[in-house]
């Protein structure tokens, strides 16, 4: 599949997200919140699936998906990293949700996801230099 | 641990090849072709025997241990 295709698809998938949204958000209750549901995950989906194929063929292209890689290399070791890092943040998190309960946990739990994910991308670009130079 | 050498890149100047071109052959980034031959980057056992192989070398004739 070509990659105009797939983004065609995507943006198509998007629109009809959007036009659901917009259709479905006029009216009351369940039917309102199922609509808008819905909407997001025909925008959100297709969107992250055409960006996630892009990124596969252009590292693909540029050799950088090969187990020999320094790109592969740079991410076998920030994963690494970053499973201590995950380790320890959950516990913080867990210890600060034991001081302060009152505190939201989704909340929490959204920072902790974004915590542990800057953390490796923080190790990767790291180590990707120290390889590359 | 004991620091590697290897005359990757003389063997590719011999060839007239780019890093991209050696890259290509492989099936690894510029990068990876770069960071060999500044010895930031150890190759797997594959990789160097790959390399080795398409230089029509010994592997320790291209990769060896600093003296």
């Amino acid at each position: 599949m070509s990659a105009r295709l797939v983004w065609a698809c995507a943006i198509t998938c998007m629109l009809v997200g959007v036009a659901l949204g917009v259709v479905l958000g006029v009216s009351e209750g369940s039917a309102r919140i199922g609509g808008e549901v819905s909407s997001a995950l025909l925008v959100i989906a297709p969107l992250g699936l055409a960006v996630n194929i892009t990124a596969r063929r252009r590292r693909a292209n540029r050799g950088e998906d090969s187990h020999d890689s320094v790109e592969f290399q740079a991410a076998v070791s920030a994963r690494s990293a970053a499973f201590g890092d995950a380790l320890l943040l959950s516990a913080l998190a867990m210890l600060a949700l034991t001081i302060a309960p009152g505190a939201l946990p989704m909340l929490w739990a959204l920072l902790l996801v974004v915590t542990m994910v800057t953390a490796f991308w923080l190790r990767y670009a790291a180590e990707l230099r120290r390889l590359r130079g | 641990m004991a620091e590697t050498v290897n005359t990757v890149r003389r063997l590719r100047g011999e060839h007239g090849w780019s890093q991209a071109q050696l890259a290509r052959e492989l099936g690894v980034s510029r990068q990876t072709v770069n960071a060999i031959e500044t010895g930031r980057f150890d190759p797997s056992l594959p990789l160097a025997l790959r390399i080795a192989q398409l230089f029509d070398r010994q592997l320790e004739q291209v990769f060896g241990l600093k003296a």
